[in-house]
């Protein structure tokens, strides 16, 4: 079936986005697949930074001139629809792009789902999985209407199965043929009267660290936050946060680790009274080790965790910092 | 100006033990003895325009609440009455739509068409059960009106009709003054639970009453449910693969933390 995946070139997370897409159509298209990756982007794109699958035979790049007009970036993957007739759409797990999948599987009145594990093409039909009721079950659809539009789930570009390639380098080809495609994606921006963009200072390391530290609401207080700040630096690690802590503002959105934050998978994540709901542990279960401290003894997060304390979080973080210090 | 905000009132699944994950014929999971609570962006998105109406102060600002289901809904949208909400729209509905965000989406657009139309529409972005993530993106399809995702933040805007929005895109934060009409897509926003009532406005608004509509008055046909769908569901499931945890033992905390230091953590951490 004719496949493209779409990236979102307007943004720095393109890298990301390609590792995702990557891992995906590794784990999910046979070794002959062909897919064509089309860049829709209001700025030059730097390829010699991204690194593209074997899969990838051709990209199609679409310059548009905003980046945040949702209405432009339809407009210009469906005049790229209407030449090139894809059957399958794949598109990233970011807000922004995921909700492109699904207004354009409206507008060209074929499928769309979010959220996809995995596909497959069985006996006719293209079928989806994907979790639903909180990452607690998961689901299989069939998606009734070509073109099937999926925007894939959070935490592909950290495959830990065989299949991924992420740090071969060598199973990644030289850059495919690049074409610029050019078309009249104005749409009425009428209706936006003015407007800023300000680039969030993220927390750097928090995706890439060895160690996290992640707090749940089970440590009382956003003044206790801190204790959990020096736990996590002298481990030389990241601290992180479930939903709760960052919806109270303890600690800023951008260190929100689950569902609707980041997929990490380090190599040792401590997590810490934190209850271990699904939409966070989702979060973490890609870790390598996982230690985790809670004073409920039937809280679901030790049921992800190799290792386990019961206890008072706060007592536990001060021992463990006493003992990190003398080492030092 | 006139805001509809859609909101979903949804079991809490974080209440539900492993053994509770029962998958029952027409791949139901019964969920009825958890409390249920409001979808936590559709709350944003509720608290969030009650604070616009908090720094609005012209009459012509109005505020619906909208939610599609049963009668049981109806204590919720009378809360948000004491809330000061100016108007409770349950659009009746008795079907399985738990993964049918083309049909909801459909019932919206037919409210706003055919019976009250509103300059703004807020939704969450995304709800539990189903976890479509597609509803606010299909409203906007089928009004053929712009749409913003992941907002974190709705103000008042000077111009007539426009509303300051706050969004995000990956590690952008995009603030634009926009006229409607239009739809929002609530994300993420810290601390922006709803506020509680008091019980003198529970009381006070207890009778006022609830605009209920069927689907006959939607123009749509009951039929209609499954037809709507882009998807089908064929199978549910539960599967958990745990790790084997090790209990550390110990008489106080800090017994504990010295053997987790020493066997567990020491040499992760070199």
């Amino acid at each position: 079936m004719k496949t493209v995946m779409i990236l979102n070139g307007s943004v720095n997370a393109i890298l990301k986005q390609a590792e995702e897409l990557n891992n995906y159509s590794i784990k999910n298209f046979s070794k002959n697949s062909l897919i064509e990756a089309w860049i829709l982007t209001d700025q030059d794109v730097n390829f010699n930074t991204i690194s593209f699958s074997p899969h990838i035979n051709c990209i199609k790049l679409v310059k548009v001139r905003t980046k945040h007009v949702a209405e432009e970036y339809i407009k210009a993957i469906i005049m790229l629809y209407e030449k090139c007739k894809p059957e399958i759409m794949i598109f990233g797990s970011e807000a922004f792009v995921s909700g492109l999948a699904v207004r354009v599987a409206c507008r060209l009145k074929g499928s769309s789902c979010v959220g996809v594990k995995r596909n497959q093409y069985l006996e006719k039909h293209f079928i989806v999985e994907k979790m639903v009721y909180s990452n607690n079950l998961t689901a299989k659809f069939i998606m009734k209407n070509m073109p099937y539009c999926i925007s894939i789930a959070k935490g592909f570009n950290h495959m830990t199965e065989q299949s991924s390639i992420t740090d071969d380098s060598e199973a990644y080809q030289k850059l495919p043929n690049v074409e610029t495609v050019t078309f009249k994606t104005e749409v009425d921006t009428e209706w936006i009267r003015s407007f800023t963009f300000e680039l969030i200072n993220t927390e750097e390391g928090l995706n890439t660290s060895k160690v996290v530290v992640a707090i749940g609401k089970g440590i009382g207080s956003k003044e206790k936050v801190v204790l959990y700040e020096k736990l996590a630096a002298l481990m030389e690690g990241k601290l992180g946060a479930s939903r709760p802590v960052v919806m109270n503002a303890w600690m800023p959105m951008e260190r929100l680790i689950g569902a609707s934050g980041l997929i990490i998978a380090p190599e040792l994540c401590v997590a810490i009274g934190v209850s271990g709901a699904a939409a966070f542990t989702v979060g973490i279960e890609k870790s390598k080790f996982i230690i985790a401290i809670n004073k409920d003894q039937e809280a679901p997060i030790f049921k992800i965790a190799n290792v386990a304390i019961c206890a008072d979080c706060e007592e536990v973080a001060q021992a463990l910092i006493n003992k990190l210090n003398g080492r030092i | 100006m006139n805001i509809l905000v859609c909101f979903k009132n949804v079991p809490d699944l974080d209440a539900l033990s492993v053994n509770d994950w029962l998958i029952e014929d027409h791949f139901q999971v019964d969920t009825s003895y958890v409390r249920t609570m409001l979808n936590p962006y559709d709350e944003s998105a509720l608290e969030l325009t009650l604070k616009l109406g908090d720094a609005e102060k012209n009459d012509d600002f109005k505020l619906t609440a909208l939610t599609v289901g049963t009668s049981h809904l109806d204590k919720v949208l009378k809360t948000l009455y004491a809330l000061k909400y100016d108007l409770g729209v349950r659009l009746d509905c008795k079907s399985d739509i738990r993964f049918n965000p083309c049909f909801v989406s459909r019932m919206i657009c037919n409210y706003v068409k055919n019976i009250k139309n509103h300059q703004v529409i807020i939704l969450g972005s995304q709800s539990n059960v189903g976890d479509n993530a597609k509803t606010p993106l299909l409203v906007a399809e089928g009004l053929g009106i712009p749409c913003i995702t992941s907002v974190i933040g709705i103000k008042l805007a000077e111009q007539k009709d426009c509303l300051s929005i706050t969004s995000k895109i990956d590690d952008l934060i995009i603030e634009q003054i926009v006229k409607a009409p239009f739809v929002l897509a609530v994300g993420d926003v810290p601390t922006s639970y709803i506020r509680v009532p008091t019980l003198k406005d529970r009381i006070q608004y207890k009778e006022k009453e609830i605009k209920v509509f069927t689907l006959e008055d939607l123009e749509i046909k009951e039929n209609d449910v499954e037809e709507e769908n882009d998807t089908q569901l064929i199978e549910l499931s539960y599967e958990k693969n745990g790790r084997n945890c090790v209990f550390i033992q110990g008489h106080h905390s800090s017994e504990k933390a010295n053997v987790l230091y020493k066997e567990y953590l020491m040499e992760r951490i070199k």
